[in-house]
Order: C-alpha cells, then structure tokens, then sequence
C-alpha cells in the first residue's frame, strides 16, 4: 500500500490535454476508457427507462426522467473526449452491437420490482461516485472535467435514490421492506463485483495504472466504498449480513463474501439475462437514427 | 496560434451561471448545424443549474494557442515590470538608495 501511496504524486504529476503530444499508447488508453465509460451510461439508462411508464408515482417519474436524462447527457459528454481521441459515438455503440466490447456486470441485468430499484440505483450511485472521485485524479484533462461534470449530477441521483428506499422503508408494508432487503443483498453483490478482482498485489503492472488513466487500484476503491455505503443502509434500517460482508475491527478492513470471480468473468463474456435485449434496442436505435443523422448532416452540409 | 481544425460538425459551447459570474469553456458537442448544436449544449451542459447565457461556436472557427505560445502567453518569463509586485521592488531598491547618499555625501565632504 505504502509503495503505491508514494508513487501517487509522480505517477499523477503530469496533465494531459488533447493539443498536447500524446503518444499512440496514451491516446488509445484514454480513448478507450472513455468510450468504454460512454457506453456504460448509455446502457445504464435501460434498466431505468424500462420503468417511466410504471412508475407508482408522479413525483417519481419526475425524477426518474431526469435521471434518465442525465444519465443519456454523461453519455454524450463523454462520448465527446472519445470523439476527440478518434472514436466517434456510432462506433462505440456498434463495436457494442457486435459483441466486440464488453459491459461490466452490473449492465448486464434488469430491475423487476419497483422495491428493486432504490436498492439498486443507491448502490450503483455510490460506487459510481467513489470511482469518479478517483479518477478525477487521473491525468487526461479533458477526462477530468467530464467526470467532474457527471459526478455533481451523480450526487442528485444518489439524493434521490436514498429518498426513495427511505420512503419504502418507512412507509411500505412487510412485503415491500422484504423486496428492499433482498434487493440490497442481491445489488450488493454485484457491485462488489463491479469494482474489479482484488488487484493490490498487481496494480503497479497495470499499463492503465501507470499511465495515470487508473488511480486507485480496485481493492482500495472497493474497501474505500463500503466504508461509505454499509453504514448508510443500516441508517435505513438494513439488515447487515455479516456472512455477507462485515468490517474487520482489527484492521479496519471489509471482509465480502458472494464473489465467484470466474462466473462473473463468465457473465462479461457470454452475456448476462438481459444483456441481448439492450444488444437489439441499441441495434435498431442505431439503424433507424442513422437515416435522419445521414439527411440532417446533408442538409447542413 | 492555429485557426481551424479537421472536425467540421465539434462545437465548443460557453456558458454563464449567474447573472455578473464569468463565461467559462464547459465542453463540447457533435452536431450538424449550429442551431442544434446549441441545443445539444444546452441539453448536455445546462439542465441542472441555473444557466444565463449559453454560446456554441464551431471549433473550427476557432483561433487558438498551440503548445508553442506557451512562452509567450506566460507573464513569469517577459515582462517583469507587469508583475503587481514590481513597484514594491523598485521602492525597495529607492530606499536603499536614498539611505546610503548620506554617507556618500560624507565621503566626498
């Protein structure tokens, strides 16, 4: 740990910006971290689009639209540092369509009940912000104020996400809080996985760590987020699990449990249960956007 | 300093949040006329705060600074009688002067 503490400033003292000479290797590392994050907003949008026209309440569909909106916008922004970097949007999205990347776990499902989706979106949230707050240490500028950008709204989402189990846990009935309970420890897993392997041992190999494209290593992000996390659920009113995960006292670490790394590696390649509808939905958005994107960049031409 | 650039449909949007408050650089969009390149922006970059002014301006009408410029833009390396604290330094240099005539009228006496 001490190793990787100190080596932090050096390793992250020089900034990028897209006019500096960046070399072939930096480049496609900073396009492809940015195109891979472009695409996990696109596709995080449709677990949530599938409930605008569900949603049991008013309010919420409010905010779930601006959620979605947002969402769609971190998209586009940084779709844009790809763009720069020479992968345009449509190939995101068709490299997607054609199998040829891959999303992470957490993509890969869909939300059931209504009770699921506060569980999830506020565990979702909250990683994605201790991520966020990471990398805006990374050394690619124009990367940077992106996530800047994003991680503000992030905020928002993780407010109104956290409302949201609230109201349910205060307000449901026996069935609904039991819904939310299951739904925390299933989402609990899966973001667990969604951090990466344990890398302490390696990180200092990674080509994407020594670039400084990757700040913290998957460990720290992921101890650093159940300290954040695990207390605000039991200020909801969860019930821990200690077989599922539990703070050792003596040294301060999360123990986690739940993680078969080599059928997570599995579901990555082979695709998880609704990983072929999002493959189709972004397949015919693709095709029939691109007649109006072809006419409406011909008429401006 | 370079005008133009090979990305014909990238617009650089600017915006002000708050009346009085700075026009700052907040990114860029891809899109086919400026029209709707200025609503891309506006749905992009300003949705959630409150915006006052919003410009897009394609990039490639743009005249901007290379790497190159960098000394010549950079005040520590030209022109140190600019530098705020200039006047306080020849002050300095003044009152040591005019302490040290004395003596020197002394000498000569």
């Amino acid at each position: 740990m001490s190793a990787v503490d100190s080596d932090r400033d050096s390793r992250l003292a020089q900034k990028l910006e897209r006019w500096d000479d960046l070399n072939d290797e930096y480049r496609s590392s900073a396009a492809r971290i940015a195109s891979f994050q472009a695409l996990a907003e696109f596709i995080g949008v449709l677990p949530f689009s599938d409930w605008v026209l569900k949603v049991p309440d008013y309010a919420r569909k409010q905010m779930l639209t601006a959620k979605i909106q947002d969402e769609v916008g971190h998209g586009h922004v940084m779709a844009r540092v790809a763009e720069d970097l020479g992968v345009t949007r449509e190939q995101i999205l068709w490299d997607f369509v054609e199998g040829k990347t891959k999303l992470l776990n957490i993509f890969h499902y869909g939300i059931d009940d209504w009770e699921e989706l506060g569980p999830a979106a506020l565990l979702q949230n909250s990683a994605a912000i201790v991520q966020f707050q990471s990398l805006t240490n990374g050394t690619y500028l124009p990367y940077v104020r992106a996530l800047k950008k994003i991680e503000k709204e992030e905020a928002f989402h993780y407010h109104h996400a956290w409302d949201l189990v609230h109201e349910l846990q205060t307000h449901g009935n026996q069935d609904q809080r039991q819904i939310l309970q299951s739904a925390f420890e299933t989402w609990l897993v899966r973001v667990l996985g969604y951090f990466g392997p344990p890398d302490l041992d390696t990180i200092e190999s990674n080509r994407m760590w020594q670039l400084g494209l990757k700040v913290d290593a998957n460990e720290t992000l992921r101890q650093r987020w159940l300290s954040k996390i695990i207390p605000v659920f039991r200020g909801l009113g969860f019930e821990i699990r200690p077989d599922l995960v539990h703070c050792d006292e003596a040294t301060g670490e999360w123990k986690y449990s739940g993680i078969d790394w080599a059928e997570l590696k599995k579901l990555i390649q082979t695709g998880g249960p609704r990983y072929g509808e999002w493959v189709e939905r972004v397949r015919r958005s693709l095709t029939t956007n691109s007649r109006y994107a072809a006419a409406a960049m011909r008429a401006a031409a | 300093v370079r005008t133009g650039g090979g990305e014909p449909n990238v617009y650089e949007a600017f915006a002000q949040f708050g009346e009085g408050k700075p026009i700052s650089y907040i990114g860029s969009v891809r899109a086919g006329d400026p029209a709707l390149a200025w609503h891309a922006a506006k749905e992009a970059y300003t949705r959630r705060e409150n915006c006052t002014l919003l410009w897009v301006v394609p990039r490639a009408a743009m005249t901007v600074s290379t790497p190159e410029d960098a000394t010549v833009l950079s005040i520590g390396t030209r022109m140190t009688y600019r530098v705020p604290t200039y006047p306080s330094g020849a002050r300095r240099q003044r009152d040591r002067i005019a302490e040290w005539e004395p003596e020197a009228t002394a000498v000569t006496q």
